[in-house]
């Protein structure tokens, strides 16, 4: 009797661990396709049309959830990512993801880009005030820097639209923290500089 | 009297007679470089005057649209990209949807980024663990009783 409960035990837990396992494996591998198509000019491209159609025809065309839309640069926490559209479950699990209806970086308005506390921002609570960050996206390519940082509760109303260019990371908080956390980290960083450049000079 | 002057002379005469009669019914060639020339010239006179008509006609379409009240359509996007960049891939190529929420609603909760996988490893690795600890103990026991 009690060896069949340390088979079974032995055997759940050997099937919890390589499902675990393997979304962290689905997440590196939609991660290199992801870095992939971004470097393809793809992803650029995919913002470029959005950014215009939007402009251009008065209403929002967003790319699918899953698609690169942008480069997420932070020096200090040595972070390089392409950040996703969307912020399902599939896309933070390969790359940080981009809040669907928030600003592109770069463009008027507050850009929303969220990660698991567990993977790409397990050290975002390590960025101080006054840290940069750099972003591309589609013709963008800008520089950023921190200034404001705070924890706020997970119902509460923290996200707001912004006249001028903004980018805002968040995280569930406490970073060290098993299971649904209570609470958010908010970044909000400011453009230092915007320069605009065409999609064919950047690549 | 010598007639071989007089045929000298005849011949000095009547030659080119005969070979202005000869000229007389000459059709010379076309001159095609003059000609393509004139095709050109009539072509480019023609294209200038459809091209001022067709600016007229927009300009009066215009000005009709503009006392109706009416706004001229924008160019579509995506052309005005394929002629600033002819490296970015067709609309086609690309995947765009129509977003419900057309802006960041004012207000809106940060997204919730918490991960099951680090406590379902956690629970499994203590499961693996556990299970093995007890199919060890479980054999021990039995090499035991078996002595």
């Amino acid at each position: 009797m009690r060896k069949r409960i340390g088979l079974l035990l032995y055997v759940l837990g050997g099937l919890l661990l390589s499902f675990a396992g393997g979304r962290y494996g689905v997440g590196m591998a939609r991660a290199d396709q992801a870095r992939q198509a971004w470097d393809a000019a793809e992803g650029r491209a995919v913002v470029a049309l959005a950014r215009s159609a939007a402009l251009h025809h008065g209403m929002r065309e967003t790319p699918v959830d899953g698609a690169p839309v942008a480069r997420l640069v932070i020096p200090r926490l040595d972070l390089d990512e392409i950040v996703l559209e969307g912020v399902d479950g599939d896309e933070l699990n390969a790359e940080p993801g981009h809040l669907t209806g928030s600003a592109y970086p770069g463009e008027p308005g507050n850009a929303v880009i969220s990660a698991h506390r567990d993977r790409h921002f397990n050290h975002l609570d390590a960025l101080d005030l006054g840290d940069t960050i750099v972003t591309e996206s589609g013709t963008h390519h800008d520089r950023w820097v921190v200034v404001a940082k705070r924890v706020v509760g997970k119902d509460d109303h923290a996200l707001f639209r912004t006249p001028d260019a903004t980018l805002t990371l968040t995280t569930c908080w406490p970073i060290r923290y098993l299971g649904p956390a209570p609470e958010r980290l908010i970044i909000t960083a400011k453009p230092i500089r915007a320069k605009q450049t065409r999609v064919a000079s950047a690549s | 009297m010598p007639y071989r002057p007089l045929l000298v002379l005849s011949l000095i005469v009547g030659l080119p007679a005969a070979a202005a009669a000869q000229f007389t019914t000459f059709i010379p060639p076309q001159n095609k470089a003059a000609d393509s020339v004139k095709v050109a010239v009539a072509a480019q006179k023609s294209a200038q005057a459809d091209t001022s008509l067709n600016t007229r006609l927009t300009n009066l379409k215009t000005w009709v649209d503009s006392a109706a009240g009416v706004v001229a359509t924008p160019r579509a996007a995506q052309d005005s990209l394929a002629v600033m960049n002819p490296a970015i891939p067709a609309s086609d190529s690309v995947s765009m949807k129509l977003s419900d929420t057309a802006t960041l609603r004012n207000g809106a909760r940060a997204p919730a980024t918490a991960s099951d996988l680090p406590l379902l490893a956690l629970v499994g690795a203590a499961t693996l663990g556990l299970g093995a600890l007890l199919l060890g103990t479980g054999g021990k026991q039995r090499m035991r009783t078996d002595a």
